[in-house]
């Protein structure tokens, strides 16, 4: 089901009342309500795939409970390493098959012998990539004792398969939700009025930018070859909006959802296009997978306590894995690698932490240097983007070459996107002015009048029916 | 609890009436296109893509004399259909170009709303789709425009899309087929009622698509709406034109260029010239044009 579609703005309400209205007596009720609602979710789009989610829900259930009685270190080893191999193999065979077959058949061609091995003709589940590092966190968190297996099935599985994160994140630890599952929830007015803003908003960056921006960037990069330089820029600057708001617009409805039935997400995008270095951009793109790299993959394995070539080594382990969890193309594989490479500078020369706080903090506009720092950032994340978009590296190459040519300084053709640009700008504003907040509709109800509020929303809403693209699948589902 | 419920339930309400207030104003105010155009001279065309890139207006406009409406747009859909039937004046001279890739294709881009006599004739037929209805008639754009937009000429042909898409396409098992046909059959009906006179027009493609569109799973439906079709309007006139030219015609597999469009819009209306009462069929040398 779309969080964008008539079928949830149905869905939601009925659950809603159900939760606070009907099961609300009783915890486990409500618990069975979100796991069976979770699955309906789910299951509206195939709900063949509803027995994946099963399987790995069961195995990490049976996996966190020996884990929890056991205290032989070989046992409990073996308990992560079944979990680990299961939940990975799941990914790797319905994700990653068909791209380890025909590069290796490609590798065996290169060296001139023919081998014959068929890919396989499977649909990618939806959200794979998301619910099984969310139950390979609950087994690792157990495993390094920072968590308590719990015994509850219904509260298990309702975490696993919790509907508004299921299929696009925020990829939520098991030490962050599974308590919120625990405990008896009380509607909290405040909590779930702000839920619906955040919805707005979310509602606002993925229909009105992502869906416009998505129909002008795919005409130009479906033609590259005959654009001009300036149009080819513009398509991975509309490119770079609709990612942006296909993706955090659906982190935005996500947590604002989970408002509404009294649970916190964590935060998954912090405003990562006012950065002004790469660093920055890392810690407020995507937080809940960097984290969760970081924490179950980039410390394992050292972090940056070791030497030179060790944090060289750690970090690109991260960013190509990170790219490669993407997708299984080579383009991701590079745009991992090209923000290792952003990215290593600063962390070799200690200055990835210098940009801690909201850029012009305190002030309204940018200091001519953050404004030039903010510019090239931008501008990095700009080339880097033209990999994960492009279908081959080549492709993606042609791309930058072909924006670098004379025609660059021309008259670009708008596709029709000079109204999708002013609602960019619209956002940027917006977000500009409420970089300090937690999602951009975030008010202070006392510092702002109730119709100027009432105002905002209905302008956003209006903005939202009268201007929204076509509708389009949200662009991480196929993650 | 109760207090937020009833809040966000004003909130919507509100938002209805607004809608509805905006609704009413915008058509009264602008939807008047019956009053302002004669019918005499007047010529209006539907299509998607194909006949955007395929009709030379300036030269009805100018060398014809016609007062030409075009709401001809890539990737047009069913809902534009039925609302240009809603909205040609009776006895109008029409010319519709209903292409296969509108027929079979799983989404289209419309961009006008529904009139509401079509809503109950779109749930009778199973073909739900509330968003883009409810969505557009709030604010519905004008569907017709009077500017050609043709594609430039260009000595090699551009691939926009690989064939193995339209493979894709046509053969795809295309489960709204039906469905988009039977309100396609509403709205000739619609103009059938206002007596208009309505020429098809099918426009050509590339021969490196003639394997796919001569042997196809889709090809039995598309045969079969036509002949609904033809046995509902009771179509008169079949017939083919055949365009010469040393110069290439096509833009990419499925648009002509700037030089097809003009060379096409000539044949068809110095071949036609609209003797009332009649119903045409043109398709261009089999479908193909080199």
């Amino acid at each position: 089901m779309l969080f964008n579609s008539i079928d949830f703005a149905i869905f939601l309400p009925i659950v809603f009342v159900l939760y606070w209205l009907v099961f609300n007596r009783r915890l486990w009720l409500q618990n069975l309500l979100i796991l069976v609602a979770s699955y309906i979710f789910y299951g509206w789009w195939d709900w063949r795939f509803l027995s994946l989610i099963a399987f790995s829900t069961i195995i990490d259930y049976l996996v966190g409970i020996r884990l929890g009685s056991s205290k032989s270190k070989v046992k409990r080893k073996a308990l992560l390493l079944t979990s680990i191999l299961i939940n990975l193999g799941l990914l790797g065979y319905f994700k990653y098959y068909n791209f380890f077959v025909e590069n290796f058949v490609e590798a065996f061609r290169f060296f001139g012998s023919e081998i014959q091995i068929s890919t396989l003709k499977i649909i990618l589940p939806v959200g794979i990539s998301f619910y099984t590092f969310q139950t390979l966190s609950y087994s690792i968190d157990i495993y390094q004792g920072k968590l308590q297996h719990t015994n509850n099935f219904v509260t298990f599985a309702a975490y696993v398969s919790f509907f508004p994160q299921l299929v696009a994140g925020p990829i939520e630890r098991a030490t962050n939700l599974l308590p919120q599952l625990s405990l008896h929830r009380i509607f909290d007015y405040g909590k779930a009025v702000d839920g619906l803003r955040q919805i707005l908003w979310g509602l606002y960056k993925k229909i009105v930018i992502a869906d416009n921006c998505a129909r002008i960037a795919n005409d130009i990069f479906d033609a590259y070859q005959d654009q001009s330089g300036s149009t080819l820029l513009l398509g991975v600057i509309f490119f770079t909006f609709q990612i942006y708001g296909d993706f955090s617009g659906y982190s935005d409805i996500a947590i604002g959802t989970s408002r509404l039935f009294g649970f916190s997400l964590m935060r998954n995008f912090a405003f990562p296009y006012f950065s002004r270095d790469i660093a920055e951009f890392w810690r407020r793109w995507h937080i809940s997978l960097s984290t969760w790299f970081r924490d179950y993959l980039y410390i394992p394995l050292g972090g940056s306590k070791g030497g030179e070539w060790m944090k060289i080594r750690n970090t690109s382990i991260i960013f190509i894995v990170s790219g490669f969890w993407h997708g299984a193309n080579w383009t991701f594989i590079a745009w991992g690698a090209l923000n290792a490479l952003y990215f290593l500078p600063l962390l070799l020369s200690k200055k990835n932490r210098i940009n801690t706080n909201i850029a012009a903090e305190g002030k309204f506009l940018p200091s001519a240097k953050e404004i030039f720092q903010i510019g090239l950032t931008f501008f990095l994340t700009l080339i880097a983007w033209v990999f994960f978009r492009s279908d081959s590296i080549s492709d993606a190459l042609k791309y930058i070459s072909l924006i670098l040519s004379n025609s660059t300084l021309s008259i670009p053709d708008f596709n029709g996107g000079k109204t999708t640009l002013l609602f960019i700008g619209i956002l940027i504003f917006t977000e500009w002015l409420q970089r300090s907040k937690q999602h951009a509709l975030d008010f202070d109800e006392r510092s702002l009048s109730v119709y100027l509020r009432y105002l905002i929303y209905y302008i956003v809403l209006f903005f939202i029916i009268l201007f929204g693209g076509e509708q389009q699948e949200f662009i991480y589902f196929q993650f | 609890m109760l207090k937020f419920i009833t809040k966000v339930f004003y909130f919507f309400f509100l938002a209805a009436i607004i809608s509805v207030v905006a609704l009413l104003l915008h058509k009264f105010l602008f939807n008047n296109l019956n009053k302002k155009h004669p019918v005499s001279k007047s010529l209006f065309i539907w299509g998607d893509s194909q006949a955007k890139a395929g009709f030379d207006l300036s030269y009805l406009k100018d060398t014809l004399n016609f007062q030409v409406f075009s709401a001809a747009y890539g990737g047009q859909g069913v809902y534009d259909f039925l609302v240009f039937a809603e909205t040609v004046p009776e006895n109008s001279q029409v010319i519709l170009s209903i292409s296969q890739l509108a027929q079979l294709r799983e989404k289209d881009k419309n961009r006008s709303g529904i009139p509401l006599s079509f809503l109950f004739k779109m749930i009778s037929v199973g073909y739900y789709d509330f968003i883009p209805v409810m969505k557009k008639n709030l604010m519905p754009k004008s569907l017709f425009y009077s500017t050609s937009g043709l594609y430039p000429y260009k000595d090699s042909l551009t691939f926009h899309e690989p064939i193995e898409k339209f493979e894709i396409i046509y053969n795809q098992d295309n489960y709204s087929v039906d469905k988009k046909n039977k309100l396609y059959m509403a709205g000739l009906k619609k103009l059938k009622s206002k007596n208009c006179s309505i020429v098809f027009v099918e426009f050509p493609f590339h021969p490196l698509l003639s394997p796919v569109l001569s042997e196809n799973k889709s090809k039995e439906t598309i045969d079969k709406f036509w002949l609904d079709v033809s046995d509902m309007l009771g179509c008169i006139i079949y017939d083919t034109i055949y365009i010469h030219s040393e110069k290439r015609l096509m833009h990419d597999l499925t648009h002509m260029n700037e030089v097809g469009a003009e060379l096409f819009t000539k044949e068809i209306f110095n071949n036609i010239y609209f003797p009332r009462d009649q119903h045409y069929y043109f398709k261009l040398n089999d479908g193909f044009v080199e």
